[in-house]
């Protein structure tokens, strides 16, 4: 019996060193891929840049569709930041997704909206639509009234009523840069193969607004809010640029991608009985486009800015791993045949598998991993200097990752203006490793359970 | 292998009495510590230097304004001026003038782009470059100050896409008709750029292209690609002397329903009746698109629509072909008569109610 027991320590022992390797491996390539996919992109910025701005003369039409629920608080401000974006040509269209508190109220009478028609061009299935209105102050503001369904409900809703070959999907809580809009949509004027794209998310908390618009960037004082800005420079610049290069990316941010209308309704919109709706929608457009023998490709570009608003509070940010770890892995399990499928190619080979491993399995690993060094030095088994330098081992390869990313954001747009921003900012990449990473894994593991207990729950 | 391996694993794990791992460990942990400290250096020192360029732009900017303005208004000679002028061959010096030249008309901007020519050696330096970013430069700089003599980094750029597309962007302005058409044949070649993208940079090289235009629409056998991106160009620049060409376009046999609605598209901007015997058949067509702008390109041509016509509009299969036929008869001043009950029947009645009535 003791034998079976050390046996299966062992095997787990070589899967946690294993895993380690290849894990770390996997970050410097991507860095790699990302630094060059930042140099190139940056080039284009600076020779091309200013006549990328001319070609907004053809800019395609877009309509952002908002879906809310319950958003009373947010409403005013986040729309009245949206009529400010500068494009040409825009529509706005709010999705009132059953809200039991005053956010219809509150639309209808702050823009002055009346009932109106619009018409209905494609027909995913939702639940049903109560009333149309148009803003009598902005003709470019829509607003569906529309029974409770979930996000993605509500989305596929925004889809059937939207009249633009483009639509951009954002969060009600997300405040976009005024000339995001016209920055994300140039892949899709210089590439027709493009039928996706999405900017970079980056946290509101400790900048300052007005009426809308970001007026001065800050860092949180908020630790929980400050380290998620960390994670974000490290999410967007290495793993989505990387992903990018390898027309690979499996997610864009439900809180800032545009779609082209006419592939997300042929592929069936998103999907309801998903709670990662945004994940799951990308991974079946690159499903459907390689069944389909469709060239095309989904693209991130790090210079349209989305912010948002950061969780402050352990509870909020526990809650959100759990349903971003839930959506993960409802995306692989429903499309777990484009695992190392070669016909997916660089998705299936390379994308697909790195999420499975090192995405949805790696916080049960990293976390069983900490708790057997563990039991091993209790129980006498193991040396405690030994597993001390590994686990120093790892966290400083974690630091080294996380000021890598700093640097890429140096590199290229330095949004954070203040010598002392960059000293937080590296503080942050050391201090974030120990206690807040291993938090976030538990937090994950604890949406693998829960999605093993079938919940479903989004709001 | 895998024996030395497991016996490693295992020694590491029961800290037993082989050091090796452990000094593995600690090579790896004073490796990454090192590593993570000189990224550490890595990122001030970029925060630190782009602050310094920026103070050190600054000052140059302020060195070069006087002579810059000198020549602009005459008083100095661009080659007085060159002679003065620090650093008189550097990129930002170059990019700098760029700022000028490109918000300047007329004699100003003439004198300016003689000052930037005189830094010429340096430019054509860059197109031998090794380094892509050197050569991109290079091109930009090259179009900026010669616009004539910029085609040759067309051959500097081949077989880079990027590059070559760049080249012609920084040089559409070009005035000379033999250069314009090599442009055209080039662009036109490009692969897998929208033909939204190449139609603006060919609209830019201006109506002079139109005979180069009409030549590659009548070519037997013309790639459907060049055939939209011919349509859409036309459509940028609203020349529509290539109107007499649709017949020929249309009228052949096999067309793709994309270049069909492109060039549908390009008649519905010019709205001409004569040219409605040859739109009609395509308001059947078995493809929406080519419908869609068929339909469009009806409403904007007929003088006096028929209530048929409107009813067949509303009664297609495609909710599509409804909403355009309602946008273009909602912006019309007059509609013939449809009685309620007959809308009522119309299979997209609610939307011809609600938008067109």
């Amino acid at each position: 019996m003791l034998f079976t027991i050390m046996e299966i320590i062992r095997i787990f022992n070589y899967v946690v060193f294993i895993y380690f390797i290849t894990l770390n491996l996997w970050y410097f390539i991507l860095n790699i891929l990302a630094l060059r996919g930042l140099k190139r992109y940056l080039l284009h910025l600076e020779v091309t840049g200013p006549y990328d701005k001319l070609l907004m003369r053809s800019a395609p039409p877009v309509t952002l569709l908002t879906p809310a629920f319950n958003e009373s608080e947010n409403c005013i401000k986040s729309v009245e930041s949206q009529l400010k974006i500068q494009y040409p040509n825009m529509r706005i269209l709010f999705i009132n997704d059953g809200s039991t508190d005053d956010t219809l109220e509150k639309m209808l009478n702050y823009f002055d909206m009346q009932p109106a028609f619009l018409p209905q061009i494609a027909f995913l299935e939702t639940k049903a639509v109560k009333k149309i209105y148009r803003s009598s102050k902005h003709p470019d503001l829509w607003l569906i009234d529309k029974e409770n369904g979930k996000k993605a409900d509500a989305l596929n809703a925004g889809i059937n009523y939207c009249q633009t070959p483009l639509f951009c999907a954002i969060d009600n809580d997300s405040m976009l840069e005024q000339d995001s809009i016209s920055r994300v949509v140039l892949p899709f004027i210089e590439d027709t193969r493009t039928i996706v794209n999405g900017g970079i998310i980056r946290i509101a908390n400790g900048c300052t607004f007005k009426n809308g618009h970001i007026t001065k960037v800050g860092l949180p004082k908020n630790i929980i809010a400050a380290f998620q800005v960390m994670e974000y420079l490290r999410a967007f610049y290495s793993g989505r640029l990387a992903w990018d290069m390898l027309n690979a990316s499996l997610i864009v941010s439900g809180a800032f991608g545009v779609f082209r209308h006419s592939t997300v309704v042929a592929a069936g919109g998103y999907r309801h009985q998903t709670i990662g709706e945004d994940m799951e929608l990308i991974v079946r457009l690159h499903k459907y486009c390689s069944d389909k023998k469709i060239p095309y490709r989904i693209r991130y570009i790090p210079d349209p800015v989305a912010w948002t608003e950061a969780p402050e509070t352990l509870k909020t940010l526990a809650k959100q791993r759990d349903r971003w770890q839930r959506g993960l892995i409802d995306s692989i399990r429903l499309h777990i045949k484009m695992l190392f499928h070669p016909r997916y190619k660089t998705v299936g080979l390379l994308a697909m598998p790195f999420y499975f491993i090192y995405e949805m399995l790696g916080p049960i690993i990293e976390i069983s991993g900490y708790l057997l060094f563990f039991f091993l030095i209790l129980i006498g088994f193991a040396s405690t200097t030994y597993i001390i330098a590994f686990l120093l081992v790892a966290v400083i390869l974690g630091m080294a990752l996380s000021v890598f990313s700093l640097i890429l954001e140096e590199l290229s747009f330095h949004r954070y203006p203040r010598f002392r921003h960059l000293l937080k900012l590296i503080g942050l990449a050391l201090i974030e490793n120990i206690g807040y990473r291993q938090l976030n894994s538990w937090w994950r593991i604890k949406g693998t359970w829960s999605y093993l207990r079938r919940n479903q729950n989004w709001y | 292998m895998i024996n030395k391996i497991s016996t490693l694993l295992q020694n590491f794990v029961k800290g037993g009495e082989d050091p090796f791992i452990l000094w593995v460990l600690l090579g790896l942990l004073v490796f990454f510590t090192f590593s993570t400290v000189i990224l550490f250096f890595i990122a001030f020192y970029i925060r630190s230097h782009n602050l310094l360029i920026e103070k050190r732009r600054e000052k140059q900017h302020k060195s070069w304004d006087p002579y810059i303005l000198g020549v602009m208004d005459g008083s100095l000679t661009p080659e007085k001026a060159f002679q003065d002028i620090r650093a008189n061959c550097s990129i930002p010096y170059l990019m700098y003038l760029e700022k000028y030249i490109s918000v300047l008309r007329g004699k100003e901007k003439e004198r300016l782009q003689t000052l930037g020519t005189l830094s010429m050696r340096r430019i054509k330096k860059l197109l031998n470059s090794p380094f892509r970013n050197m050569r991109l430069f290079g091109i930009h700089l090259l179009a900026l100050f010669n616009q004539e003599e910029a085609y040759k980094s067309i051959r500097i750029a081949r077989r880079d896409k990027d590059l070559i597309l760049l080249a012609i962007i920084e040089m559409r302005m070009a005035r000379d008709p033999a250069i314009k058409k090599r442009l055209l044949q080039y662009l036109f070649g490009l692969p897998f750029v929208s033909p939204i993208y190449i139609s603006n940079i060919a609209a830019d090289m201006g109506t002079g292209i139109t005979p180069y235009l009409r030549e590659m629409i009548l070519k037997e056998d013309q790639k459907p690609f060049i055939l939209i991106v011919a349509a859409e160009t036309l459509k940028h620049m609203h020349d529509a002397s290539c109107l007499d060409l649709t017949a020929y376009v249309l009228g052949k046999g096999g067309q793709m329903p994309v270049v069909l609605a492109a060039w549908l598209r390009y008649m519905e901007m010019f709205a001409d009746e004569t040219y409605l015997p040859f739109i009609k058949p395509f308001t059947a067509h078995a493809e929406l698109m080519v419908r869609i702008a068929a339909i469009r390109a009806y409403i904007e041509a007929t003088p006096r629509l028929s209530v048929f016509f409107i009813e067949h509009c509303f009664n297609d299969p495609s909710v599509q072909i409804a909403v355009n036929a309602a946008e273009k008869l909602h912006l019309r001043t007059e509609l013939p008569y449809i009685e309620i009950d007959r809308i009522a029947a119309f299979r997209w009645g609610e939307i011809y109610r609600e938008m067109v009535y």
